[in-house]
């Protein structure tokens, strides 16, 4: 499946890239793709899966728009 | 003007007021939250912020719902400040107006904290030597 993949703030920094394109991706969650990219747990980080936060089990569908959301600053 | 909104110039507050008053309410309540010059000590210069947008403004949406459910004579408004703002400038506004000021509070305070809890945005404190993300205290 394709997936399109946003990075925000320190992971966006670790990445060097705000946004990417996955393609040919096999079936996992969306946690298990976090450890794929990242390579270690998802610490402190929130899922959301086209703009609704989800839980980490939750299965990917090919068009998805993943977000992996470092700790929120907002105020 | 749209209630719920990101925008990357100063927030107008008489703008905001204007738009959430009405005849019926007797009470209006603006929520500033204002970028502080220090953190632990070390100077910060200024802020940046960063959102999600599309799912930030969603979050917005689903607060407000929510403050309409419970309080359900309570307008309300939010807007947040993106990219850089200047110590001592305000970069979010929660405001919010009822018939009586009981609601008021309650649907102020209620909407700041799940707008910090769960609205995908993000501060960087800019210090004289250094930088660095700042996380919300829940």
């Amino acid at each position: 499946m394709n997936l399109t993949v946003l990075y925000f703030a320190a992971l966006r920094e670790e990445k060097g890239i705000s946004t990417e394109t996955l393609t040919k991706i096999s079936p996992m969650s969306i946690s298990e793709l976090f450890f794929l990219l990242f390579k270690r747990a998802p610490k402190g980080i929130r899922f959301a899966l086209n703009q609704r936060y989800v839980e980490g089990a939750s299965a990917l569908s090919d068009g998805d728009e993943v977000a992996f959301l470092p700790p929120l600053g907002g105020g | 003007m749209s209630l719920y909104r990101l925008q990357r110039h100063p927030i107008d507050l008489e703008e905001i007021h204007t738009a959430i008053s009405h005849p019926e309410a007797g009470a209006v309540l603006l929520f500033l939250g204002e970028t502080r010059n220090n953190f632990e000590g070390r100077r910060v210069l200024s802020l940046e912020y960063e959102a999600y947008e599309e799912m930030a403004l969603s979050e917005f949406l689903l607060i407000g719902t929510e403050i309409k459910r419970r309080w359900p004579d309570v307008r309300c408004a939010m807007i947040h400040r993106l990219g850089t703002v200047p110590v001592g400038e305000t970069s979010v506004v929660v405001a919010v107006s009822a018939a009586h000021r009981k609601n008021a509070y309650l649907a102020s305070r209620f909407g700041i904290d799940a707008l910090k809890a769960n609205a995908p945005i993000w501060k960087k404190e800019i210090f004289d030597n250094g930088e660095q993300w700042k996380a919300n205290s829940l």
